[in-house]
């Protein structure tokens, strides 16, 4: 990868429209992932998370690719963990693997969102901390946030993510079905 | 005796998911934390069927395929079972023999219908050590 941090500005100068579509991808990879999992979404809305107090596990996942890249978080009270959870192990130990997987999920949602836009990025590892009080600084100005409403819980998503000046995020031109992506068995 | 399924995840939650599928399908399921330990496990005892991560520490799912294919004569067929869509990694997995592509989150009946397609022709592999180090 040859991506230059000198490249990347903390979307001073990034056009709303990019943004915007971002904002948009995150939403709907989250509602489509937690659909998936069973656990519909009764209401959603964006949230700052320059201004987010975050609890219980928090899971990042770092990505960079040519033109863009940034940090992946989420965080879910440990029940909303545990519903969504595809094992009946609820310690806490497994939550915050469960935690670390679901936003690992989340960005490759993501991620495939951006593929079908032509923009390519790699992935990270995923890492999560346990917290009752804690902030992060992003390094984007303008930090994209969602709030999924399960039942009374609540699972946040938020985009800490850097764009190269004068990128523009394109409309989608790939198909759902030019990528393996509609989660059936694809033979090689 | 059941055919013999390896999962291949550093996430604990995935690899129980998996093995609570297949198990419930008839399979016997072993689990590594990553390719270094699954390579190190199948010289001990060949299996039928794996499942892969991609994205893992250490030596990664596609890292694993080349390593496998380098060790093991008779090839293992391998379903890659991650977050993962991108054509180029895709094409890397098959290039080095993978057999499937499968996009989380998925559904515990599809990992069953997948396990049961791919071993279909296949006979339970001996347990006896180093039976995956055959030569062709």
């Amino acid at each position: 990868m040859t991506i230059q941090t000198t490249d990347l500005v903390a979307n001073a100068t990034s056009s709303a429209s990019n943004r915007a579509q971002l904002a948009a991808m995150l939403r709907d990879t989250g509602l489509d992932l937690l659909g998936s999992l069973g656990v519909p979404v009764q209401d959603d809305a964006p949230f700052d998370p320059g201004q987010a107090v975050w609890s219980d596990p928090v899971s990042l996942v770092g990505f960079a690719g040519n033109s863009l890249a940034g940090t992946m978080i989420v965080s879910a009270p440990w029940p909303l963990m545990a519903r969504t959870s595809p094992i009946a192990d609820h310690r806490p130990e497994g939550l915050a693997d469960w935690s670390r997987e679901l936003s690992n999920m989340m960005l490759g949602g993501l991620k495939i969102a951006l593929l079908r836009r032509g923009l390519e990025l790699q992935m990270g590892l995923p890492a999560s901390v346990v917290s009752s009080d804690m902030r992060i600084k992003t390094s984007s100005r303008d930090p994209i946030g969602h709030r999924f409403g399960c039942g009374g819980q609540d699972l946040f998503a938020a985009l800490d993510w850097m764009l190269v000046p004068g990128v523009v995020i394109p409309a989608a031109t790939l198909a759902k079905e030019e990528l393996a992506l509609d989660h059936e068995l694809l033979l090689l | 005796m059941n055919l013999k399924v390896m999962v291949i995840d550093d996430s604990m939650v995935v690899r129980k998911q998996v093995a609570q599928a297949l198990e419930g399908g008839g399979f016997d399921v072993s689990e590594a934390v990553d390719g270094v330990e699954a390579i190190s496990r199948l010289a001990g005892a060949a299996v039928d069927l794996i499942f892969c991560d991609v994205n893992m520490p250490r030596m990664n799912g596609l890292e694993f395929l080349e390593a496998l294919r380098a060790t093991d004569g008779a090839p293992t067929p391998v379903v890659m079972l991650t977050t993962e869509a991108e054509p180029a990694l895709v094409s890397q997995a098959r290039a080095f023999g993978a057999k499937g592509w499968i996009v989380k989150p998925f559904r515990p009946e599809l990992l069953v219908a997948a396990a049961k397609k791919l071993t279909a022709s296949a006979e339970p592999r001996a347990k006896s050590p180093d039976s995956t180090r055959r030569t062709p």
